[in-house]
């Protein structure tokens, strides 16, 4: 494998990595091959320093959450009570959660934000709210939740509701708003409808901005998700970590911010990909 | 392609036309008050240094910005907004970059239908890329093309609702000399086929002279004038190089540069 992501690296990447060659062989190192190296590295230096006892006596080495990581892997998703679930069923209810408050969100931010955003005056009159009410952290926002809906988990919808509406809801003003004249007036001399200008015209133009509001907003609500489950309860990933916590396992915890930083790529490459398919070059 | 079942063909008159635009420091008077009459099938250039307005003009008659004062009437009827009688083709050719080069021209058809059928709308298309030879690139999205053809779709877009009049803004403005050459060519092939009212706005004496029936030079803004209306005499259907050559030619190239060198010197 070393020999051939090398070669690789000397026909395409020659020149970028020309300043990263070593004094001995000259050659450039592949960033691969550098991860493996910075990893197996760190790993070291961790199982050394639990070994050794340099850390608290509550550090797992990785060795450990190897282990426990495919233990947990190897049954994701049993049931056995309430709190007692699989890792795949934990993060698989966090999910559901960030779905349906995320949907909840486009359904309301996307509409509202072209609106506004196909309205100059009124977007102004609205701005003083949104400006006001985005840098709040949502889980300000999880009292009211349960004052107003007194149940716990559309209270933990309601916060990923309200935390994924700000980034795609002023997305979405944004991209509305600075649609190039030029295609407004294209649609005028054609005599184009409000529909048609709409819907092929503006809503094509600003998808491209649309789609970074969204990709922010879920990656808020996957950040947020974990912290309002935390204070939540119940199931979902959040809850678990803290369940861990209470237990004192911190192995545990290790995999699960693993995993939970593996379907938060997963998340962002899925909407990088939608960005991708709806850009164009203007 | 031409209109025969109304009989119009896109007769403009401009009785004191003004424009102001309003700026910070008040009132920026573009346009002196411009009265004109454009004779149907009558090819105008306009031509003026940068700030004479004569976009300006060229958007009044879209009916893309309003008159100050003033009226503008086609074939008797007064200007009110933009329409699919008046064919425009921007300076940046303003083509949707997320459509197909076809979806471009048909875009065009499906806003005014003209009880015309899916299918009706789409053989049109193809016909109007058929004109400019783009067929072939009809599946392509612009941004595959090159400036001059990206142009030609934007031609074929402004045809394809066969209008009475055509407004073309410094179509071929961005082009390098030689495509605007071949652009010119076809566009002159293609207008003396429809015959359509046109409204080219340029700074290009040569351009001017090779297209026009008629040349409108205004002056320098603000309350910009007409400062010349000339005839060009060249017959047609006209030949590039025949005109070239004339005796005429470098005659009234000097005289429209010398107009052109006034203004600037201001």
């Amino acid at each position: 494998m070393t020999t051939s992501t090398k070669t690789e690296t000397t026909r395409s990447g020659g020149a970028k990595a020309a300043n990263s060659r070593t004094k001995s062989s000259g050659r450039p190192i592949h960033p691969a091959v550098l991860f493996a190296v910075l990893l197996a590295a760190f790993l070291a230096v961790w199982e050394a320093a639990v070994r050794v006892g340099l850390t608290s006596s509550l550090m797992p080495p990785p060795s450990l959450v190897f282990t426990e990581l495919v233990a947990a892997l190897s049954n994701p998703f049993y049931i056995a009570s309430a709190n007692d679930a699989g890792i795949g069923i934990q993060l698989g209810t966090s999910l559901l959660r960030v779905l349906i408050g995320f949907g909840l969100a486009m359904v309301v931010a996307l509409p509202l934000g072209v609106f506004l955003g196909t309205s100059p005056n009124l977007s102004k009159a609205v701005d003083p709210f949104v400006q006001v009410l985005r840098p709040v952290s949502p889980l300000a926002w999880l009292p009211i939740g349960l004052a107003l809906l007194r149940d716990s988990q559309q209270t933990a919808i309601f916060v990923i509701f309200i935390s994924a509406i700000w980034p795609m809801l002023l997305n979405t003003i944004a991209a509305t708003n600075s649609v190039p004249k030029t295609y407004l007036e294209v649609a005028r001399t054609l005599k184009a409808s409000r529909w048609t200008t709409m819907r092929r015209i503006i809503i094509p133009a600003a998808l491209p901005n649309i789609l970074t509001g969204l990709r922010v907003s879920m990656g808020v609500a996957w950040l947020v998700i974990i912290a309002a489950e935390m204070l939540i309860g119940g199931r979902g990933i959040g809850y678990f970590i803290w369940n861990q916590w209470n237990n004192l396992d911190i192995a545990n915890i290790i995999v699960a911010i693993l995993l939970v930083g593996l379907v938060g790529i997963m998340l962002d490459r899925a909407f990088a990909l939608l960005e991708r398919r709806f850009a164009y070059d203007g | 392609m031409t209109d025969e079942a109304t009989g119009t063909k896109g007769k403009l008159r401009f009785e004191g036309v003004k424009k102001a635009f309003p700026t910070k420091d008040g009132e920026y008077k573009a346009l002196a008050p411009i009265s004109l009459d454009v004779e149907e099938r009558q090819f105008v250039a306009l031509i003026g240094p940068s700030g004479s307005g004569k976009s300006t003009v060229l958007r009044l008659v879209a009916g893309l910005e309003e008159r100050t004062a003033g009226e503008i009437t086609m074939d008797g009827d007064a200007i009110f907004g933009p329409g699919p009688d008046r064919g425009m083709v921007f300076q940046d050719h303003a083509l949707l970059p997320w459509m197909t080069v076809k979806e471009n021209v048909l875009f065009a058809l499906d806003c005014n239908p003209d009880g015309r059928d899916k299918e009706e709308r789409e053989k049109a298309a193809s016909e109007y890329l058929d004109l400019v030879h783009l067929s072939r690139f009809a599946d392509q999205k612009p941004s595959q093309l090159s400036g001059g053809m990206k142009q030609r779709v934007g031609l074929a877009r402004a045809f394809a609702l066969d209008p009475r009049v055509l407004l073309m803004d410094e179509p071929f403005g961005a082009l390098d000399a030689l495509t605007r050459g071949v652009m010119q060519t076809e566009l002159l092939g293609i207008w003396e086929e429809a015959a359509k009212t046109v409204l080219l706005v340029t700074h290009d004496v040569d351009e001017a002279l090779l297209l026009a029936d008629r040349i409108i030079v205004l002056s320098q803004g603000p309350q910009a004038r007409i400062k010349a209306d000339m005839n060009v005499p060249f017959e047609r259907p006209r030949d590039q190089d025949e005109i070239l050559s004339s005796k005429e030619y470098p005659e009234l190239h000097r005289e429209l540069l010398a107009l052109l060198r006034e203004e600037i010197a201001v």
